[in-house]
């Protein structure tokens, strides 16, 4: 562990290494790479390289900086710190343009294709062949087919990506790399939609790749593919590069020790409350987003952590909940209450709030003032003879950032002058001008500091002191596991696991996100 | 005295700009239309032209709050100027077949053309908010529907004449106190709207509607009911104006309303309404209107022909959007 904080702004280099040739076969080196975003420090002076004919493997949690790496890598995102050298040519990847143009390619795992153009259209989009004026159709065609016969894959060049099967997109988005010069293809995720057949071609293509030269990034969760395909592992934990070793020693057990061992200070208050009747019983619930037959019940006065990899389900969980998705089966009964209409505003009615993940989109009206964004949801509370009483209204939005110590020059402000952590405290306001009697937090403390995130920690706490039930859904074991009296795990959009807080640590946790087997300590 | 000169000038500077920022481009456009006009045609600032002004302003006012509530929601109404057209003419018949029954026929004539406006208004929100088309298509489509209605039951477009004269003596051409009895309703219609929008819940979620679908929604506010609402209020306003200019011209006449969808939501933008919702204040749409219509009687009385006017108005728009969008990169 060196001195990161010092790194931020000056990278330390190891001094000794030239930029020049130590070892000609790096077609990658990344050194003291730092990347901060506001409230977080994504990537703390990482160093990363690639050999020409290699499989990298990055494996690490959410959040451990995986992405922002070859996203700093790739171009879209500029280091704060570091040097990047490609065959040994120090560069500065300006754009995603630039990298492509040193042949470092990124088959994403959102997929970056247009769904309303052919697959041939697709492959070229941006990079048109031209003769002439004209599109260079025969050539582009010819190209295109010879790397979908690369892949292996079964499409028609002319029908619409609309139409063929997410497996085939994923295809289609590795496949089309293949027209250009690469020097380096990453991989994000690249099976999360496959086939074992399809992943078996893939690996083959894998191969051949490997054989031209080229140096393959590979992100995955799935240890017996890294074991696979993998050369070199490396582990990024809280945005360091905590190791890299031979694929021969990355066994289950050291990538979890590696990938966890995260120590938690102060951070998180001691659990106080004590879980009282059942409060929130969901009974085979589903929708139409992917949600399958989710039942838990929840308790007053309790926390419920919801974790799981990214799309394992635990998104949809507040969102169905909350009638954001479309139920296809299933009950949700409050206070031993069936409730007949599941959407928003009843939901809202019943004393059930949703804090989504997403502040901008879907959390703050951001033309609007801190008052009206903390008042807006419950204007009943506002209301005599259905005129507002105004007086009242702004007496309570200040009795409220007071209580949650919002900074603001006023309640008055409009909400998007705010920075990101008291904006934060805005939604979270907003849940307090009536009685709530459940909160769906969802991604609570997401993209903002760690000051505002103890005191956020603090207010769950309170919330379940005083009786109400908290659902909480993280990326982030470490909320998980300290603020929690119990854990469900999604995966493939079902609760795989089910844990007392207390028995668990985050070995135990992963292993249950990725499937792992679980050997011991499971309740419920 | 020259280097004297510099500060002064700086500070003139920060202070025109600190003022500009704070009411825009509409009080200086408003200010430059009175100036020319007024210098080219002194008759064009006395007090009779200006009640002639402030009373032709009105319809074009209450459409325009109709308009913006529309735009406020993240919406707009392009079906303001058939379903007008409609009203009048509805409403006309109506009167006509009910001569009849003196001060009936009045009453139920204007019942019945609010009625219709609410009812183009509830369609629209039915489309909108529970079909979920685009805005600018069921209300385009609308307008066309209205408008080809209008041409049926007219008979091709044939003026309807024979409104009762004491319709026509009160709401269109009556005076109380003084004061034009188009212009009262207008103030009072400005007051209620007032109110809706800064005193009442629907007031406050439409403004979050046009600002934030999803955050509305996830706020729990029932997003559908609400857009619907914002329609059919939007419809009885524009009934409202409509029954108000079959007053003013005596005859329902279908094409009364064809400037209105442009005119009314150049006028909310040029009073600082945001085409994209949630934004906008109701003065500013109000003086919107007063300043198309005052730019309209000043041509008019400087024998500017209507070709050339219908260019100026648009030359106008463009002008302050584009002041306006400099202005929000200073803040």
């Amino acid at each position: 562990m060196e001195n990161t904080a010092k790194s931020m702004n000056q990278p330390e280099y190891q001094s000794s290494l030239s930029p020049e040739i130590e070892d000609k076969g790096y077609v990658v080196r990344m050194i003291g790479i730092s990347k901060s975003f506001p409230g977080t420090k994504a990537l703390k002076s990482v160093n990363f390289d690639l050999k020409r004919g290699e499989v990298h493997v990055l494996v690490g949690e959410n959040g451990a900086g995986k992405s922002t790496l070859i996203k700093v890598l790739s171009g879209v995102y500029q280091p704060d710190a570091g040097e990047i050298y490609i065959n040994e040519r120090k560069l500065t990847i300006k754009n995603p343009h630039t990298a492509r143009s040193e042949g470092v390619y990124t088959a994403y795992q959102e997929l970056s294709l247009v769904p309303q153009m052919t697959v041939l259209e697709n492959f070229f989009l941006g990079a048109e062949l031209q003769r002439g004026l004209m599109l260079d159709k025969q050539r582009m065609r010819k190209l295109a087919q010879s790397a979908i016969d690369t892949v292996g894959l079964p499409i028609d060049l002319d029908s619409y990506i609309a139409q063929i099967s997410p497996a085939h997109r994923q295809m289609v988005e590795i496949a089309r790399h293949f027209i250009q010069k690469i020097r380096v293809l990453i991989l994000d995720e690249p099976t999360s939609a496959l086939t074992s057949e399809e992943v078996r071609k893939l690996f083959g293509v894998i191969k051949n790749l490997k054989e031209d030269g080229v140096g393959i990034i590979y992100i995955s969760h799935r240890l017996d593919e890294v074991k696979q395909v993998g050369d070199r592992a490396s582990i990024l934990r809280d945005g360091e590069n905590v190791a890299t070793i031979g694929i021969e020693k990355a066994t289950e057990d050291y990538l979890i020790e590696l990938m966890t061992g995260r120590k938690v200070e102060t951070i998180f208050p001691t659990v106080a409350s004590k879980p009282g009747n059942v409060l929130l019983e969901v009974e085979e619930l589903s929708t139409e987003e992917g949600l399958k037959n989710v039942c838990f019940q929840l308790h007053a006065g309790e926390i419920l952590g919801f974790g799981g990899l990214i799309g394992s389900g635990k998104e949809n969980i507040g969102r169905g909940l909350f009638g954001l998705e479309k139920i296809t089966t299933g009950n949700i009964k409050l206070g031993g209450k069936l409730l007949h209409k599941i959407d928003p505003s009843h939901m809202t009615k019943e004393g059930i709030v949703y804090i989504p993940s997403d502040r901008h989109t879907e959390g703050l009206l951001s033309l609007m003032t801190v008052r009206e964004n903390i008042t807006t949801p419950s204007l009943g509370v506002f209301e005599r003879y259905r005129v507002l009483q105004k007086g009242y209204e702004r007496h309570r939005a200040e009795e409220l950032t007071h209580r949650l110590d919002v900074r603001t020059p006023s309640i008055e402000t409009i909400v998007a002058k705010l920075s990101g952590g008291n904006q934060q405290k805005v939604v979270v306001a907003r849940s307090l001008v009536k009685d709530t009697k459940v909160f769906i937090f969802h991604e609570l403390t997401r993209g903002i500091d760690i000051g505002t995130k103890i005191e956020i920690y603090k207010f769950v706490q309170e919330l379940a002191k005083q009786g109400a039930g908290i659902i909480y859904i993280s990326s982030e074991l470490a909320e998980l596991l300290n603020l929690t009296h119990r854990v469900i795990v999604t995966r493939d959009s079902r609760i795989a696991d089910v844990f007392d807080t207390p028995n668990i640590n985050e070995e135990i946790l992963l292993r249950s996100y990725f499937g792992w087997k679980v050997e011991e300590k499971m309740s419920n | 005295m020259v280097t004297n000169s510099i500060p002064n000038r700086q500070r003139l500077i920060e202070l025109w700009k600190v003022v500009f920022i704070r009411v825009g481009a509409l009080p200086f456009i408003l200010v430059g239309i009175l100036v020319i006009f007024g210098v080219w045609n002194p008759a064009f600032l006395s007090s009779g032209n200006m009640f002639m002004v402030s009373r032709s302003a009105t319809y074009l006012i209450v459409v325009t709050l109709g308009q913006m509530l529309a735009l406020l929601s993240g919406g707009l109404d392009l079906s303001v100027g058939g379903s007008i057209t409609l009203i009048s003419v509805v409403s006309a018949m109506v009167m006509v077949a009910l001569k009849a029954y003196p001060g009936v026929d009045v009453f139920v004539g204007v019942l019945t053309g609010i009625g219709v406006g609410a009812l183009v208004g509830a369609t629209n929100g039915y489309l909108i908010a529970y079909r979920r088309i685009a805005p600018f298509i069921a209300t385009f489509a609308m307008g066309s529907i209205a408008n080809g209605v209008c041409l049926i039951i007219t008979g091709g477009g044939l003026p309807i004449f024979g409104v009762p004269g004491s319709f026509v003596g009160t709401l269109g051409r009556g005076e109380v106190l003084g004061v034009s009895v188009p212009i009262i309703v207008t103030i009072l219609l400005v007051g209620v709207m007032y109110f809706i929008l800064s005193w009442t819940r629907f007031g406050r979620y439409i403004y979050a509607l046009g600002g934030s679908r999803e955050a509305a929604h996830v706020m729990g506010i029932p997003i559908r009911r609400y857009t619907f609402l914002t329609y059919v209020i939007v419809g009885i306003l524009v009934g409202l104006a409509g029954v108000m200019l079959l007053a003013r011209t005596g005859a329902g006449e279908v094409t009364l309303g064809l400037e209105m969808p442009l005119l009314s939501i150049a006028a909310a933008v040029l009073g600082g309404v945001s085409l994209f919702g949630g934004e906008g204040k109701l003065y500013g749409a109000v003086l919107g209107a007063v300043a198309i219509i005052l730019l309209r009687v000043g041509m008019d009385m400087a024998r500017i022909g209507s070709f050339v006017q219908m260019a100026a108005v648009g030359v106008v728009l463009i002008m302050v959007v584009v002041i306006d969008r400099y202005r929000r990169q200073m803040v």
